[in-house]
Protein backbone atom coordinates (compact mmCIF):
# COMPACT_ATOMS: atom_id res chain seq x y z
CA UNK A 1 0.00 0.00 0.00
CA UNK A 2 3.38 2.31 -0.11
CA UNK A 3 2.59 5.29 -2.66
CA UNK A 4 5.69 4.31 -4.62
CA UNK A 5 4.61 0.40 -4.53
CA UNK A 6 1.77 1.81 -6.92
CA UNK A 7 4.55 2.30 -10.01
CA UNK A 8 5.12 -1.28 -10.19
CA UNK A 9 2.25 -2.60 -10.73
CA UNK A 10 3.00 -4.66 -13.42
CA UNK A 11 1.91 -8.22 -12.00
CA UNK A 12 -1.12 -6.60 -10.32
CA UNK A 13 -2.50 -5.02 -13.45
CA UNK A 14 -2.19 -8.51 -15.02
CA UNK A 15 -4.41 -9.36 -12.31
CA UNK A 16 -6.81 -6.82 -13.40
CA UNK A 17 -6.49 -4.13 -10.77
CA UNK A 18 -5.16 -1.27 -12.77
CA UNK A 19 -2.83 1.47 -11.08
CA UNK A 20 -3.55 5.12 -10.60
CA UNK A 21 -1.70 6.46 -13.46
CA UNK A 22 -4.18 3.69 -15.44
CA UNK A 23 -7.07 5.14 -13.82
CA UNK A 24 -5.67 8.69 -14.40
CA UNK A 25 -5.41 7.84 -18.09
CA UNK A 26 -8.92 5.84 -18.48
CA UNK A 27 -10.62 8.87 -17.14
CA UNK A 28 -9.09 11.70 -19.29
CA UNK A 29 -9.38 9.70 -22.19
CA UNK A 30 -13.22 8.93 -21.18
CA UNK A 31 -13.54 13.01 -21.18
CA UNK A 32 -12.00 13.55 -24.32
CA UNK A 33 -13.79 10.89 -26.17
CA UNK A 34 -17.10 12.83 -24.74
CA UNK A 35 -15.98 15.96 -26.73
CA UNK A 36 -17.09 17.99 -24.06
CA UNK A 37 -18.72 17.61 -20.64
CA UNK A 38 -19.52 14.38 -18.88
CA UNK A 39 -20.63 13.62 -15.35
CA UNK A 40 -18.89 11.86 -12.80
CA UNK A 41 -21.77 8.57 -13.50
CA UNK A 42 -21.33 8.46 -16.75
CA UNK A 43 -17.51 8.37 -16.54
CA UNK A 44 -18.04 6.01 -13.55
CA UNK A 45 -19.74 3.86 -16.53
CA UNK A 46 -17.27 4.64 -19.38
CA UNK A 47 -14.63 3.67 -17.27
CA UNK A 48 -15.66 0.86 -15.76
CA UNK A 49 -14.10 2.26 -12.46
CA UNK A 50 -16.11 2.64 -9.25
CA UNK A 51 -18.18 5.99 -8.63
CA UNK A 52 -16.18 6.89 -5.21
CA UNK A 53 -12.92 6.29 -6.94
CA UNK A 54 -14.13 8.24 -9.78
CA UNK A 55 -15.21 10.86 -8.06
CA UNK A 56 -11.85 11.05 -5.67
CA UNK A 57 -9.77 11.34 -8.66
CA UNK A 58 -12.12 13.60 -10.93
CA UNK A 59 -11.75 16.46 -7.85
CA UNK A 60 -7.17 16.16 -7.47
CA UNK A 61 -7.17 16.13 -11.03
CA UNK A 62 -9.69 19.52 -10.83
CA UNK A 63 -7.43 20.69 -8.29
CA UNK A 64 -4.36 20.57 -10.78
CA UNK A 65 -6.52 21.46 -13.73
CA UNK A 66 -6.28 18.87 -15.59
CA UNK A 67 -9.65 18.81 -15.60
CA UNK A 68 -12.54 21.57 -14.91
CA UNK A 69 -15.94 21.60 -14.27
CA UNK A 70 -18.73 22.47 -16.06
CA UNK A 71 -22.40 22.69 -15.61
CA UNK A 72 -23.34 19.05 -16.37
CA UNK A 73 -19.92 17.46 -15.23
CA UNK A 74 -16.62 17.87 -15.99
CA UNK A 75 -14.51 18.88 -19.38
CA UNK A 76 -10.91 18.85 -20.13
CA UNK A 77 -9.04 21.48 -18.14
CA UNK A 78 -6.20 24.10 -19.51
CA UNK A 79 -3.32 22.52 -18.36
CA UNK A 80 -3.46 20.30 -20.62
CA UNK A 81 -3.84 22.76 -23.31
CA UNK A 82 -0.57 24.84 -22.21
CA UNK A 83 1.29 20.98 -22.10
CA UNK A 84 0.16 20.04 -25.93
CA UNK A 85 1.30 23.54 -26.48
CA UNK A 86 4.55 22.67 -25.39
CA UNK A 87 5.13 18.92 -26.68
CA UNK A 88 7.60 18.31 -29.06
CA UNK A 89 5.59 17.47 -32.40
CA UNK A 90 8.08 18.35 -35.14
CA UNK A 91 11.55 17.34 -33.53
CA UNK A 92 9.62 13.69 -32.82
CA UNK A 93 8.13 13.63 -36.55
CA UNK A 94 11.43 14.69 -38.33
CA UNK A 95 12.94 11.49 -36.87
CA UNK A 96 10.37 9.59 -37.77
CA UNK A 97 10.08 11.06 -41.05
CA UNK A 98 13.60 10.76 -41.96
CA UNK A 99 13.69 7.22 -43.66
CA UNK A 100 10.12 7.78 -45.02
CA UNK A 101 11.30 10.94 -47.30
CA UNK A 102 14.80 9.17 -47.74
CA UNK A 103 12.70 6.39 -49.64
CA UNK A 104 10.18 8.41 -51.68
CA UNK A 105 12.86 10.64 -52.71
CA UNK A 106 14.64 7.44 -53.79
CA UNK A 107 11.41 6.19 -56.02
CA UNK A 108 10.78 9.57 -57.58
CA UNK A 109 13.98 12.12 -57.77
CA UNK A 110 11.71 14.73 -56.79
CA UNK A 111 11.27 17.33 -53.84
CA UNK A 112 10.10 15.79 -50.69
CA UNK A 113 8.98 18.06 -47.88
CA UNK A 114 7.41 17.56 -44.50
CA UNK A 115 4.81 20.32 -43.30
CA UNK A 116 3.22 21.22 -40.41
CA UNK A 117 0.46 23.66 -39.89
CA UNK A 118 0.74 27.07 -38.65
CA UNK A 119 -1.81 30.01 -38.91
CA UNK A 120 -3.01 30.24 -42.46
CA UNK A 121 0.62 28.82 -43.39
CA UNK A 122 1.87 25.43 -44.09
CA UNK A 123 5.92 25.64 -42.18
CA UNK A 124 8.37 23.26 -43.63
CA UNK A 125 9.87 20.88 -41.42
CA UNK A 126 12.14 19.01 -43.69
CA UNK A 127 12.47 18.33 -47.10
CA UNK A 128 14.86 16.95 -49.59
CA UNK A 129 15.65 18.78 -53.23
CA UNK A 130 14.37 17.18 -56.66
CA UNK A 131 14.30 18.67 -60.00
CA UNK A 132 12.75 22.12 -58.17
CA UNK A 133 16.13 23.62 -57.48
CA UNK A 134 14.32 27.37 -57.48
CA UNK A 135 11.98 25.73 -54.90
CA UNK A 136 13.78 26.43 -51.01
CA UNK A 137 14.40 23.24 -48.83
CA UNK A 138 15.08 25.37 -45.66
CA UNK A 139 13.15 24.87 -42.42
CA UNK A 140 10.80 27.32 -41.58
CA UNK A 141 9.94 28.21 -45.61
CA UNK A 142 6.22 29.35 -45.66
CA UNK A 143 3.41 28.11 -47.89
CA UNK A 144 -0.47 28.92 -48.09
CA UNK A 145 -2.40 26.41 -46.61
CA UNK A 146 -5.10 27.40 -49.21
CA UNK A 147 -3.63 26.61 -52.14
CA UNK A 148 -1.29 23.98 -51.83
CA UNK A 149 -1.06 19.95 -51.63
CA UNK A 150 0.34 20.07 -47.99
CA UNK A 151 -1.96 22.27 -46.71
CA UNK A 152 -5.49 20.92 -48.65
CA UNK A 153 -4.06 17.36 -47.29
CA UNK A 154 -3.69 19.13 -43.90
CA UNK A 155 -7.00 21.01 -43.63
CA UNK A 156 -8.99 17.84 -44.96
CA UNK A 157 -8.32 15.69 -41.61
CA UNK A 158 -8.28 18.54 -39.52
CA UNK A 159 -11.25 18.33 -36.68
CA UNK A 160 -10.59 21.74 -35.35
CA UNK A 161 -13.46 23.69 -37.67
CA UNK A 162 -11.74 27.08 -36.84
CA UNK A 163 -8.73 26.35 -38.31
CA UNK A 164 -10.10 25.73 -41.53
CA UNK A 165 -12.92 28.57 -41.49
CA UNK A 166 -9.49 30.56 -41.04
CA UNK A 167 -7.75 29.35 -43.79
CA UNK A 168 -10.81 29.21 -46.27
CA UNK A 169 -12.18 33.01 -44.60
CA UNK A 170 -10.88 35.23 -48.15
CA UNK A 171 -13.04 33.07 -50.40
CA UNK A 172 -16.10 34.11 -51.62
CA UNK A 173 -19.08 31.72 -51.12
CA UNK A 174 -18.98 29.86 -54.68
CA UNK A 175 -15.21 29.39 -53.56
CA UNK A 176 -15.59 28.47 -50.27
CA UNK A 177 -18.25 25.63 -51.36
CA UNK A 178 -15.45 24.39 -54.06
CA UNK A 179 -12.76 24.16 -51.26
CA UNK A 180 -15.40 22.39 -49.27
CA UNK A 181 -15.93 19.55 -51.97
CA UNK A 182 -12.34 19.80 -52.34
CA UNK A 183 -11.46 18.87 -49.15
CA UNK A 184 -14.16 15.86 -49.19
CA UNK A 185 -12.71 14.33 -52.09
CA UNK A 186 -9.16 14.75 -50.14
CA UNK A 187 -10.89 12.81 -47.15
CA UNK A 188 -11.84 10.04 -49.51
CA UNK A 189 -8.66 9.03 -51.26
CA UNK A 190 -6.48 10.68 -49.03
CA UNK A 191 -3.82 12.79 -51.10
CA UNK A 192 -4.58 16.44 -52.22
CA UNK A 193 -2.87 17.85 -55.52
CA UNK A 194 -1.96 21.29 -56.14
CA UNK A 195 -1.60 22.00 -59.87
CA UNK A 196 0.46 25.21 -60.40
CA UNK A 197 -1.82 27.24 -58.35
CA UNK A 198 0.66 28.11 -55.20
CA UNK A 199 3.67 28.21 -57.75
CA UNK A 200 3.53 28.40 -61.02
CA UNK A 201 5.33 25.07 -62.80
CA UNK A 202 4.95 23.41 -60.22
CA UNK A 203 2.21 20.40 -59.82
CA UNK A 204 2.42 18.81 -55.77
CA UNK A 205 0.73 15.78 -54.01
CA UNK A 206 0.24 15.42 -50.61
CA UNK A 207 -1.09 13.53 -47.91
CA UNK A 208 -1.83 13.43 -44.07
CA UNK A 209 0.46 12.36 -41.33
CA UNK A 210 -2.09 11.19 -38.55
CA UNK A 211 -1.20 10.52 -34.66
CA UNK A 212 -2.26 6.97 -33.48
CA UNK A 213 -5.62 8.94 -32.35
CA UNK A 214 -6.03 10.19 -36.02
CA UNK A 215 -5.40 13.89 -34.91
CA UNK A 216 -3.80 15.39 -37.87
CA UNK A 217 -0.09 16.47 -37.56
CA UNK A 218 1.10 17.37 -40.68
CA UNK A 219 1.21 16.64 -43.94
CA UNK A 220 3.90 14.78 -46.35
CA UNK A 221 4.06 15.98 -49.89
CA UNK A 222 6.21 15.65 -53.11
CA UNK A 223 6.63 18.16 -55.73
CA UNK A 224 7.94 18.19 -58.97
CA UNK A 225 7.78 20.45 -62.34
CA UNK A 226 4.01 20.38 -64.31
CA UNK A 227 3.91 18.09 -67.38
CA UNK A 228 6.35 16.52 -66.37
CA UNK A 229 5.59 14.24 -62.98
CA UNK A 230 2.62 12.53 -63.77
CA UNK A 231 -0.19 13.14 -60.27
CA UNK A 232 -1.71 9.89 -60.88
CA UNK A 233 1.40 7.27 -60.86
CA UNK A 234 3.05 9.43 -57.59
CA UNK A 235 -0.50 9.52 -55.82
CA UNK A 236 -0.15 6.43 -54.18
CA UNK A 237 3.49 6.47 -53.29
CA UNK A 238 2.67 9.66 -51.70
CA UNK A 239 -0.20 8.22 -49.83
CA UNK A 240 1.95 4.78 -48.71
CA UNK A 241 4.61 7.57 -46.91
CA UNK A 242 1.71 9.20 -45.31
CA UNK A 243 0.44 5.83 -43.71
CA UNK A 244 3.91 4.42 -43.42
CA UNK A 245 5.07 7.66 -41.56
CA UNK A 246 1.33 7.42 -38.93
CA UNK A 247 2.30 4.22 -38.48
CA UNK A 248 5.91 4.63 -37.38
CA UNK A 249 4.81 7.56 -35.18
CA UNK A 250 2.10 5.38 -33.15
CA UNK A 251 5.10 2.49 -32.71
CA UNK A 252 7.44 4.41 -31.56
CA UNK B 1 -7.68 1.59 3.40
CA UNK B 2 -9.23 3.93 2.04
CA UNK B 3 -8.00 6.93 3.60
CA UNK B 4 -4.45 6.10 2.03
CA UNK B 5 -5.68 4.40 -1.05
CA UNK B 6 -6.61 8.41 -1.38
CA UNK B 7 -3.29 9.62 -0.61
CA UNK B 8 -1.85 7.60 -2.98
CA UNK B 9 -4.20 8.96 -5.67
CA UNK B 10 -2.91 12.51 -5.31
CA UNK B 11 0.93 11.52 -4.72
CA UNK B 12 0.56 9.88 -8.04
CA UNK B 13 -1.05 12.96 -10.01
CA UNK B 14 1.20 15.60 -7.70
CA UNK B 15 4.22 13.25 -9.03
CA UNK B 16 3.04 13.42 -12.41
CA UNK B 17 2.17 17.13 -12.74
CA UNK B 18 6.21 17.80 -10.82
CA UNK B 19 7.53 15.47 -13.95
CA UNK B 20 5.48 17.40 -16.34
CA UNK B 21 6.11 20.86 -14.90
CA UNK B 22 9.62 20.72 -15.38
CA UNK B 23 10.03 20.36 -18.81
CA UNK B 24 10.73 23.80 -19.94
CA UNK B 25 9.10 26.39 -22.05
CA UNK B 26 10.38 25.15 -25.05
CA UNK B 27 11.36 22.14 -26.75
CA UNK B 28 14.32 20.82 -24.70
CA UNK B 29 15.13 16.95 -23.84
CA UNK B 30 15.81 16.50 -20.28
CA UNK B 31 17.85 13.40 -18.74
CA UNK B 32 16.26 11.55 -15.84
CA UNK B 33 18.93 13.03 -13.67
CA UNK B 34 17.91 16.41 -14.62
CA UNK B 35 14.11 16.05 -14.42
CA UNK B 36 14.48 14.60 -11.03
CA UNK B 37 16.29 17.59 -9.55
CA UNK B 38 14.03 20.03 -11.27
CA UNK B 39 10.60 18.37 -9.80
CA UNK B 40 12.16 17.84 -6.71
CA UNK B 41 11.95 13.78 -6.75
CA UNK B 42 14.01 11.07 -6.16
CA UNK B 43 15.68 9.64 -9.57
CA UNK B 44 14.51 6.19 -8.71
CA UNK B 45 10.60 7.75 -8.15
CA UNK B 46 11.10 9.33 -11.68
CA UNK B 47 12.67 6.59 -13.59
CA UNK B 48 9.71 4.91 -12.51
CA UNK B 49 7.29 7.48 -13.55
CA UNK B 50 9.07 8.10 -16.45
CA UNK B 51 9.08 4.60 -17.91
CA UNK B 52 5.00 4.34 -17.51
CA UNK B 53 4.16 7.78 -19.22
CA UNK B 54 7.03 6.63 -22.01
CA UNK B 55 4.69 3.71 -22.16
CA UNK B 56 1.68 5.35 -22.36
CA UNK B 57 2.96 8.34 -24.73
CA UNK B 58 2.70 11.07 -22.49
CA UNK B 59 6.71 11.73 -22.71
CA UNK B 60 8.69 10.26 -25.19
CA UNK B 61 12.42 9.14 -24.85
CA UNK B 62 15.13 9.65 -27.41
CA UNK B 63 18.20 8.38 -26.80
CA UNK B 64 18.48 9.27 -22.93
CA UNK B 65 16.87 12.44 -23.23
CA UNK B 66 13.25 12.69 -22.32
CA UNK B 67 10.89 14.99 -24.36
CA UNK B 68 7.02 15.99 -23.68
CA UNK B 69 4.98 13.31 -25.94
CA UNK B 70 2.56 13.17 -28.48
CA UNK B 71 -0.54 12.04 -26.51
CA UNK B 72 -0.20 15.62 -24.49
CA UNK B 73 -0.46 17.45 -28.03
CA UNK B 74 -3.17 15.46 -28.89
CA UNK B 75 -5.47 15.73 -25.89
CA UNK B 76 -4.04 19.76 -25.55
CA UNK B 77 -6.34 19.96 -29.02
CA UNK B 78 -9.39 18.97 -27.78
CA UNK B 79 -9.38 21.11 -24.77
CA UNK B 80 -13.02 22.45 -25.13
CA UNK B 81 -12.68 26.18 -23.79
CA UNK B 82 -9.52 27.49 -25.73
CA UNK B 83 -10.60 25.47 -28.72
CA UNK B 84 -14.32 26.90 -28.69
CA UNK B 85 -12.81 30.39 -27.83
CA UNK B 86 -10.32 30.17 -30.49
CA UNK B 87 -13.32 29.36 -32.95
CA UNK B 88 -15.16 32.55 -31.88
CA UNK B 89 -12.45 34.93 -31.71
CA UNK B 90 -10.17 34.33 -34.90
CA UNK B 91 -12.73 35.73 -36.86
CA UNK B 92 -12.93 38.94 -34.73
CA UNK B 93 -9.02 38.69 -34.15
CA UNK B 94 -8.37 38.45 -38.02
CA UNK B 95 -10.65 41.36 -38.39
CA UNK B 96 -8.69 43.52 -35.66
CA UNK B 97 -5.58 42.55 -36.88
CA UNK B 98 -6.60 43.92 -40.59
CA UNK B 99 -7.84 46.79 -39.49
CA UNK B 100 -5.03 48.19 -37.22
CA UNK B 101 -2.08 45.96 -38.91
CA UNK B 102 -1.04 45.00 -35.28
CA UNK B 103 -0.48 41.26 -33.67
CA UNK B 104 -3.80 40.30 -31.98
CA UNK B 105 -3.84 38.41 -28.51
CA UNK B 106 -6.29 36.49 -26.77
CA UNK B 107 -5.45 35.46 -23.27
CA UNK B 108 -7.26 33.95 -20.40
CA UNK B 109 -6.67 34.23 -16.75
CA UNK B 110 -5.36 31.08 -14.93
CA UNK B 111 -4.31 32.03 -11.17
CA UNK B 112 -2.16 34.97 -10.95
CA UNK B 113 -0.79 34.64 -15.06
CA UNK B 114 -2.51 35.05 -18.13
CA UNK B 115 -2.25 32.07 -20.78
CA UNK B 116 -2.09 32.65 -24.80
CA UNK B 117 -4.77 31.15 -26.77
CA UNK B 118 -4.75 32.52 -30.05
CA UNK B 119 -2.35 34.61 -31.94
CA UNK B 120 -3.16 37.03 -35.01
CA UNK B 121 0.46 37.83 -36.26
CA UNK B 122 0.51 41.80 -37.48
CA UNK B 123 2.23 42.86 -40.18
CA UNK B 124 4.90 44.75 -39.07
CA UNK B 125 5.62 41.59 -36.64
CA UNK B 126 7.88 42.55 -33.90
CA UNK B 127 9.85 39.84 -32.07
CA UNK B 128 6.63 37.28 -30.44
CA UNK B 129 6.45 37.62 -26.71
CA UNK B 130 3.98 35.08 -26.44
CA UNK B 131 3.29 31.72 -28.18
CA UNK B 132 -0.18 30.01 -27.62
CA UNK B 133 -0.37 27.81 -24.61
CA UNK B 134 2.10 30.31 -22.93
CA UNK B 135 2.22 32.38 -19.38
CA UNK B 136 2.72 35.85 -18.61
CA UNK B 137 1.80 37.65 -15.30
CA UNK B 138 -1.49 39.08 -15.24
CA UNK B 139 -0.50 41.94 -13.36
CA UNK B 140 2.34 42.73 -15.76
CA UNK B 141 0.23 43.10 -19.00
CA UNK B 142 -2.94 44.73 -20.44
CA UNK B 143 -4.98 41.45 -21.20
CA UNK B 144 -4.24 40.60 -17.58
CA UNK B 145 -5.44 43.70 -16.31
CA UNK B 146 -8.08 43.96 -18.65
CA UNK B 147 -9.39 40.51 -17.45
CA UNK B 148 -8.49 41.65 -13.46
CA UNK B 149 -10.71 44.81 -13.75
CA UNK B 150 -13.84 42.75 -14.38
CA UNK B 151 -13.03 40.17 -12.22
CA UNK B 152 -14.66 39.44 -8.44
CA UNK B 153 -13.03 40.26 -5.58
CA UNK B 154 -11.90 36.69 -4.53
CA UNK B 155 -10.18 36.71 -7.59
CA UNK B 156 -8.49 39.69 -8.09
CA UNK B 157 -7.54 39.91 -3.50
CA UNK B 158 -5.05 37.07 -3.72
CA UNK B 159 -3.76 37.92 -6.70
CA UNK B 160 -2.74 41.70 -5.89
CA UNK B 161 -1.48 40.59 -2.42
CA UNK B 162 0.63 37.28 -3.48
CA UNK B 163 2.88 39.52 -4.39
CA UNK B 164 3.56 41.16 -7.96
CA UNK B 165 6.51 40.61 -9.56
CA UNK B 166 8.86 42.46 -11.27
CA UNK B 167 9.39 42.36 -15.39
CA UNK B 168 10.44 45.72 -16.21
CA UNK B 169 11.52 49.00 -14.23
CA UNK B 170 7.72 49.98 -15.36
CA UNK B 171 5.73 46.84 -14.24
CA UNK B 172 3.19 47.77 -11.46
CA UNK B 173 4.14 45.88 -8.20
CA UNK B 174 2.44 48.32 -5.98
CA UNK B 175 -0.85 46.18 -4.82
CA UNK B 176 -2.23 50.08 -4.33
CA UNK B 177 -1.31 51.45 -6.93
CA UNK B 178 -2.33 48.18 -9.14
CA UNK B 179 -6.10 48.53 -7.68
CA UNK B 180 -6.07 51.87 -8.75
CA UNK B 181 -4.50 50.99 -12.52
CA UNK B 182 -7.86 48.37 -12.27
CA UNK B 183 -10.40 50.72 -11.37
CA UNK B 184 -9.26 53.60 -14.57
CA UNK B 185 -8.89 50.48 -16.89
CA UNK B 186 -12.95 49.89 -15.60
CA UNK B 187 -13.77 53.46 -16.26
CA UNK B 188 -12.62 53.48 -19.89
CA UNK B 189 -13.37 49.80 -20.81
CA UNK B 190 -9.17 49.17 -21.45
CA UNK B 191 -6.44 48.13 -20.06
CA UNK B 192 -3.30 49.51 -21.58
CA UNK B 193 0.41 48.17 -21.19
CA UNK B 194 3.27 50.76 -21.37
CA UNK B 195 7.04 48.63 -21.18
CA UNK B 196 5.48 46.96 -17.66
CA UNK B 197 6.02 43.40 -19.23
CA UNK B 198 9.01 43.80 -21.77
CA UNK B 199 11.13 47.57 -22.55
CA UNK B 200 9.65 49.01 -26.23
CA UNK B 201 6.73 47.21 -26.36
CA UNK B 202 3.02 48.35 -25.55
CA UNK B 203 -0.28 46.85 -25.59
CA UNK B 204 -4.13 47.71 -25.09
CA UNK B 205 -6.67 45.17 -24.32
CA UNK B 206 -10.41 44.86 -22.98
CA UNK B 207 -12.27 42.16 -21.55
CA UNK B 208 -14.49 39.72 -23.51
CA UNK B 209 -17.59 39.18 -21.20
CA UNK B 210 -19.97 35.96 -20.95
CA UNK B 211 -23.37 35.72 -18.99
CA UNK B 212 -23.77 37.65 -16.64
CA UNK B 213 -20.72 40.34 -17.19
CA UNK B 214 -17.90 37.66 -15.98
CA UNK B 215 -14.99 37.78 -17.83
CA UNK B 216 -13.86 34.84 -20.61
CA UNK B 217 -10.55 36.07 -21.88
CA UNK B 218 -9.03 39.54 -23.14
CA UNK B 219 -8.26 40.24 -26.74
CA UNK B 220 -5.30 42.89 -27.27
CA UNK B 221 -3.08 44.30 -29.72
CA UNK B 222 0.48 44.60 -29.42
CA UNK B 223 3.30 46.15 -30.95
CA UNK B 224 5.99 48.73 -30.36
CA UNK B 225 5.93 52.21 -27.96
CA UNK B 226 6.37 54.21 -31.47
CA UNK B 227 3.58 52.13 -32.92
CA UNK B 228 1.15 52.44 -30.49
CA UNK B 229 -1.28 55.51 -30.00
CA UNK B 230 -3.43 54.03 -27.39
CA UNK B 231 -6.21 56.59 -28.30
CA UNK B 232 -6.94 55.23 -32.04
CA UNK B 233 -6.60 51.70 -31.19
CA UNK B 234 -8.38 51.49 -27.71
CA UNK B 235 -11.90 52.07 -29.93
CA UNK B 236 -11.28 49.10 -32.10
CA UNK B 237 -10.23 46.82 -29.41
CA UNK B 238 -13.08 47.67 -27.39
CA UNK B 239 -15.29 47.08 -30.15
CA UNK B 240 -13.75 43.54 -30.80
CA UNK B 241 -13.89 43.13 -27.40
CA UNK B 242 -17.89 43.80 -27.65
CA UNK B 243 -18.27 41.57 -30.64
CA UNK B 244 -16.70 38.47 -29.44
CA UNK B 245 -18.97 38.67 -25.99
CA UNK B 246 -21.79 39.23 -28.56
CA UNK B 247 -20.79 36.11 -30.07
CA UNK B 248 -20.24 34.33 -26.44
CA UNK B 249 -23.91 35.01 -25.65
CA UNK B 250 -24.60 33.23 -28.88
CA UNK B 251 -22.67 30.07 -28.82
CA UNK B 252 -23.20 29.86 -24.73
CA UNK B 253 -20.02 28.91 -23.73
CA UNK B 254 -19.96 28.17 -19.66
Amino acid sequence: MTSLAEWNTAPARRAGSASVLDRIIAILDAVRESRGSISITELAARTALPKSTVSRLVAAMIQQRYLERTEDGVTLGLRLFELGARASVPRRLIAAAAPVIKNLWDLTGERVGLWVHQGTDMVSIAAVPGRLPMLSTRAGMRSPALTTASGKAYLAFCADQSVVDRVSAPLNDDAADHFRDELSQVRASVVATDREVAYPGILAVASPVLSADHVVLAAISIAGPSGAMDPESVAPLVRAAGVTLSRRLAAA
Amino acid sequence: MRTADWTDSVSVLDRVTAVFEAFGEHDEGLGVSELARRANLPKSTVSRIVADLVGQRFLERDGDKLYLGIRLFELGQTVQRPRELRRLALPVMTDLRNLTGHTVHLAVLEGGDIVFLAIVRGWPTPKPLGRVGGRLPAHATALGKAILATSARDVVEPIVNGGLERRTPRTICEPAALLRELTETRRTGTATEWEECASGRACVASAVLGRGAVPMAAISVTGSVEELSSDRLASAVRAAARTLSRRIGVGRIS
